[in-house]
């Protein structure tokens, strides 16, 4: 009987364990992220509070937490979309393949045109601080829209879009500038930029070159360019959909 | 499975231990244990209940 007492404990401890881990990993590297610690601190307090009998504060803190649930849902609007919108992505095969089509398509576009081009596609770790510095759109993956946003001479050409799921969610955005001195001489701005974002984080950025128009894929601060449609696309489903471990980019 | 386990492992540490809080408040709070499992729990952690 004890046993299976144990089991069951274990079971539900190891369900609170995956959602926990899954919830940390899904706000990791966003502002999420340092508002929740904010808000385990508190709750770690009011569980101190308690045990050492201080009624009081315990009271005051029971309300300020009453009333959090409420602030939650609101600061972590952005947050709770986007993971429910995650949720919903399983099984849907098809939806993947349009992004993927939709953002080749308009590297293409932009390559012909040597219309220079940032786009970074959001994988596990957050680029909420990123979106923060440019222009919020939250709008479905369109070529067209990917296209028009980088048309020489407009407001959000300047800076990179930021995809998450199948949304393009801000344009305009800053991204960090690779600090290696000898890439900063071979290198412009836009393909310092793909590097020193995914130095930081998981994502995969396509850039297209001003001056030649070549489409490179940068992934883990490793930068892959002259890549045809055909070999974008591949690379693109691989390191989005396929490839979670293997961080280097084969052509 | 080396990797499985390095890979964001204080992440995961952080999870489990906020999973063992939780687990805890919400048997202890809501009264949700049976005898068996309070006894259990008693065992381990004997200043709980």
């Amino acid at each position: 009987m004890t046993i299976s007492i144990v089991l069951k404990i274990a079971l539900e401890i190891a369900i609170f364990w995956w959602v926990i881990y899954a919830v940390l990993l899904f706000i990791k590297g966003t502002r999420a992220a340092q508002l929740l610690k904010g808000v385990i601190i508190v709750i770690l307090l009011f569980f101190i509070v308690q045990h050492l009998g201080l009624s009081a504060v315990s009271y005051i803190l029971a309300k300020i937490l009453a009333i959090s649930v409420i602030g939650f849902l609101i600061i972590f609007q952005p947050e709770i979309r986007r993971g429910l919108a995650r949720i919903g992505q399983f099984g849907i095969f098809t939806a993947k393949e349009r992004i993927v089509d939709e953002i080749v398509k308009a590297a293409a576009w932009l390559s012909e045109r040597k219309i220079g081009a940032i786009i970074a596609i959001e994988r596990e770790v957050g680029l909420g601080s990123y979106i923060e510095s440019g222009v919020q759109i939250d709008s479905r993956i369109n070529t067209d829209l990917l296209t028009t946003i980088f048309m020489p001479n407009t407001p959000l050409h300047d800076g990179g879009v930021i995809i998450q799921l199948d949304r393009v969610t801000a344009a305009g955005c800053l991204f960090p500038l690779a600090q290696d001195a000898p890439l900063t001489r071979k290198l412009g701005t836009r393909h310092r930029a793909a590097i020193g974002l995914t130095e930081e984080t998981d994502a995969v950025v396509v850039v297209i070159s001003e001056e030649t128009g070549a489409i490179s894929v940068v992934v883990g601060g490793s930068l892959t360019s002259d890549l045809s449609k055909e070999t974008l696309s591949r690379l693109l489903t691989n390191l989005l959909y396929r490839q979670k471990h293997n961080e280097t980019v084969h052509n | 499975m080396r990797r499985f386990i390095i890979k964001n492992f204080w992440l995961k540490l952080v999870a489990l231990f906020l999973a063992i809080i939780v687990w805890l408040y919400v048997v202890g709070e809501l009264n949700k244990g049976t005898t068996e499992e309070k006894a259990v729990i008693h065992r381990v952690l004997p200043w709980l209940f």
